[in-house]
Order: C-alpha cells, then structure tokens, then sequence
C-alpha cells in the first residue's frame, strides 16, 4: 500500500519563516549591545547610535530579501 | 445596516468584519446624506470643542500662581514645546510650531480616546480620512517650510542627493525620492490609521468572542469570563497606544520639519 | 531639559531624539523603499525581457544596496577622526 506523505501549501511560507529567523536574532543582538554599552558609559551612547542604525540596515535587509523573495519564488499552491 | 456578520446560531455579530466600522446615521435622513453625519462625525466634533472650550477657558485670566486648569494646560502646551518642538528644531524656530504641534497632539490623543470611553468606543481616526489629512498637512508643512528656505531647486538638491560619488547617484536617487517624498506622508497616515484599527478590532474580537461562546453553549462560561478579561487588559494597552501613537505622529512631524530646514553636508 | 543650553546655531540641531525613534523609521523606509523602487523598476524590466523573475530579483538586490547604502551615508557615523561630535 502507498502512502505519499507531503506537505501541501505555501513552500513560500516555510521558507520566509526560516529566513526570518537570522535576522530576529541579529537585531535583538545590536540593540541589546547598544543598551549594554549605553549601560556601561552613557556618554558614548551618541556616539555609537549611528553604528546601531548601519547594523539594524545590514541585518534587516536579509529578512526583507525573505519577504521579497517570498513572492518572487513563489510557485503557487 | 452595512455589514451585518453571519453570526453562528445566534444574534452575535461574531467575528467581527471591517463592514463593523460604517457606522449607520444618527440622524435619520436617507440617500446620500444618510452617510455622512455618523457617530464618527460626532465624536470629531466634540473633542474639537472639548479642545477649544478647554484652552480658552484654562487661559481666561491667568495668573502668576496657576489654578488646576491653567496649569493642566500649561503642562501640556509646555511638554510639547520643551520636549518636542524645542528640542527637535532648536529655540526661535521651535516656539514658531509648537502651537502647531501642540494642537496636532491633543487633538490626535483626543480623538483616539475615544476608543476606550463607553458609548464612543470608536476613535475616528480608525477611518482612514483623518489621519490621511493630518498626514496630508504635515506633508505640505514640511515641504513648504523647506522650500521657502531654500527655493525650490536648492530645497530639492539637499533633500535628493545624498552624499555619494556621482556614479552611484542614478540608483540612489529615487530611492531617496520615493523614501522622502513618497513613503513619509503615506506611512504617517496609515502608522496612525493601523494601530487605531487594530485596537479597535482586537476589542470588538474579545468582547463580541465573550458573548458568542455564551450564547453557542452555555455551560463554556469561564471561557466568557476570560475573554472579558483580555478585553480589559487589551483596553490598557490601548491606553498606551493611545498616547504613543500620538506621541509619535508628532515627533515625526518635527523631524520631518527639521529635516527640510537643516543644512544638509 | 531644565539645564541643557540652548542649540548654538538653530538649524544645527542633532537629529537623534532620546529614542532615536525617527532615525529608525528613516532606516527603515530606505530599505524598504529602495527594495521597492528597484523592484519595481527590475519588475518593469522584466515584462520587457520576459526573463521570468531574474531582472525583478537583481533590481530587488541593487535597490536593497543603494538602501543599505543611503543609510550608512546619510545616519551612519563620520570616519572616526574626523572631528568629535
């Protein structure tokens, strides 16, 4: 007797929420790093707000590529 | 009436539907004017004289040692200049808007109390007209501000062209464009439009859930109970939202104004 | 607040609030902008070519640098120095 097991639905989906993983992590580190030194010497925090800003950029832009590419890819059903 | 959900056996209106947000005339006139004099136009109205009466009142004859309104007033008139409009484009150009500022901000935050007050219930910037107008002013303000400093091209120049080799500036250019131009007013609007929406809708969910899970069996009544209790935790956060998302509009507001206005490189 | 100094010059005023929130959506809205933008305009391209998708994703990609890009330039810190803040 066969039995097809499958996954039926958005592959699309799946993915996107696989993608979005990474980037969750990565900026909850920036903005954790930032609150710690900010902590640790509040004067600096001027100073390094604009590299919070660079991070966040960098590392966001993968989990938009996943939105983006979610719809790209995507091949129905 | 618009929108009547199909219930599941019962006189519920659940789940609720975004046809829930035409609300009928209170006036019973018909054709068209039947649309536009609703509990939303009301509610406008009211908090627009609850605001004028309020600062005319609170500033009748004021004193050296302020009585309770003059200084509720004072607090929040002087919140705003000192922490939004001063802060965020320096003294003289800062007292010119804080009037400006001001106003947007109590009116956003008069108007979306409603959604937790019984009877209202129902802010009306959860129509999208409202905070698109708003948005709409902001965004002439803004433009217009910058570009009676500069004249148009120069306003234009600073705010297009980033700092970059020129041969990286055709791909920069209307990114810059739509981000500036295109995405501040639209994302003003529909930041403001969204979180009152949802409010709304999460407490419609919770409260109608609660009657629905009644009246489909009764003996699920604890289930009721608890939905009755999300719907206070939910009107809250509401109360959080409320503030900051008027908080924000304006804060935004200034940036946007202070932006047009600064020297860029 | 209370004792702070009033803004030497009045159009040179940081543009970091305490939160910083505005920054954030100015990030954002160039990232989200030039993917969109760009992919519009790779989209367009790709009618035009019939490439099936492949134009549309390296206008997403190009229009995500030119974002990443803009951001670094426009909020990003001055090449340390280069004079403090």
């Amino acid at each position: 007797m066969d039995i097809a097991a499958g996954v039926s639905g958005s592959l699309a989906a799946i993915g996107y929420g696989l993608a979005a993983i990474g980037p969750g992590i990565g900026v909850g580190l920036i903005f954790a790093s930032y609150i710690q030194s900010t902590a640790r010497q509040p004067e600096s925090s001027r100073m390094t707000l604009p590299f919070v800003w660079i991070g966040f950029a960098v590392v966001e832009a993968l989990a938009l590529f996943g939105i983006a590419f979610g719809f790209i890819w995507a091949t129905g059903s | 009436m618009i929108g009547q959900a199909v219930a599941l056996q019962s006189d519920v209106p659940f789940p609720p539907e975004v046809g829930d947000f035409y609300l009928p005339s209170i006036v019973p006139w018909d054709g068209l004017n039947s649309l536009w004099f609703t509990k939303i136009t009301a509610l406008v109205w009211i908090s627009t004289a609850i605001l004028i009466i309020f600062f005319l009142t609170a500033y009748r004859k004021p004193k050296m040692v302020p009585g309770k309104a003059q200084w509720l007033a004072e607090s929040a008139y002087g919140f705003v200049r000192d922490n939004i409009s001063i802060e965020m484009l320096g003294a003289e150009r800062g007292l010119r808007f804080a009037p400006y500022l001001a106003s947007l901000l109590l009116f956003i935050v008069f108007n979306n109390l409603w959604s937790i007050v019984p009877i209202a219930q129902i802010s009306p910037n959860s129509h999208i007209a409202f905070p698109a107008f708003l948005a709409l002013i902001s965004y002439v303000l803004f433009n217009y501000v910058g570009i009676k400093k500069f004249g148009f091209r120069k306003y234009m120049r600073n705010s297009l062209i980033p700092p970059a080799p020129w041969f990286v500036l055709p791909i920069l250019i209307p990114i810059e464009f739509f981000s500036t131009f295109l995405v501040r007013p639209f994302s003003l609007a529909v930041r403001l439009f969204a979180n009152m929406f949802a409010g709304h809708m999460l407490l419609l969910v919770f409260t109608l859930g609660g009657f629905a899970i009644l009246q489909a069996n009764a003996k699920l009544a604890a289930f009721s109970v608890l939905s009755w209790l999300m719907t206070i935790a939910l009107t809250l956060l509401e109360l959080l939202v409320i503030f900051l998302q008027a908080y924000v509009f304006t804060v935004l507001t200034a940036s946007y104004i202070q932006g047009a206005v600064s020297e860029e490189h | 607040m209370a004792g702070d100094p009033p803004s030497q010059d009045p159009d040179k005023t940081p543009d970091a609030t305490p939160t910083g929130a505005d920054l954030g959506w100015t990030a954002l809205s160039y990232l989200i902008g030039g993917m969109a933008v760009w992919g519009f305009i790779g989209w367009l391209v790709d009618r035009w070519v019939h490439s099936g998708g492949i134009t549309t994703g390296i206008g997403v990609v190009i229009g995500c640098a030119g974002g990443i890009y803009l951001v670094i330039k426009r909020i990003g810190a001055p090449p340390p120095g280069s004079g403090s803040s």
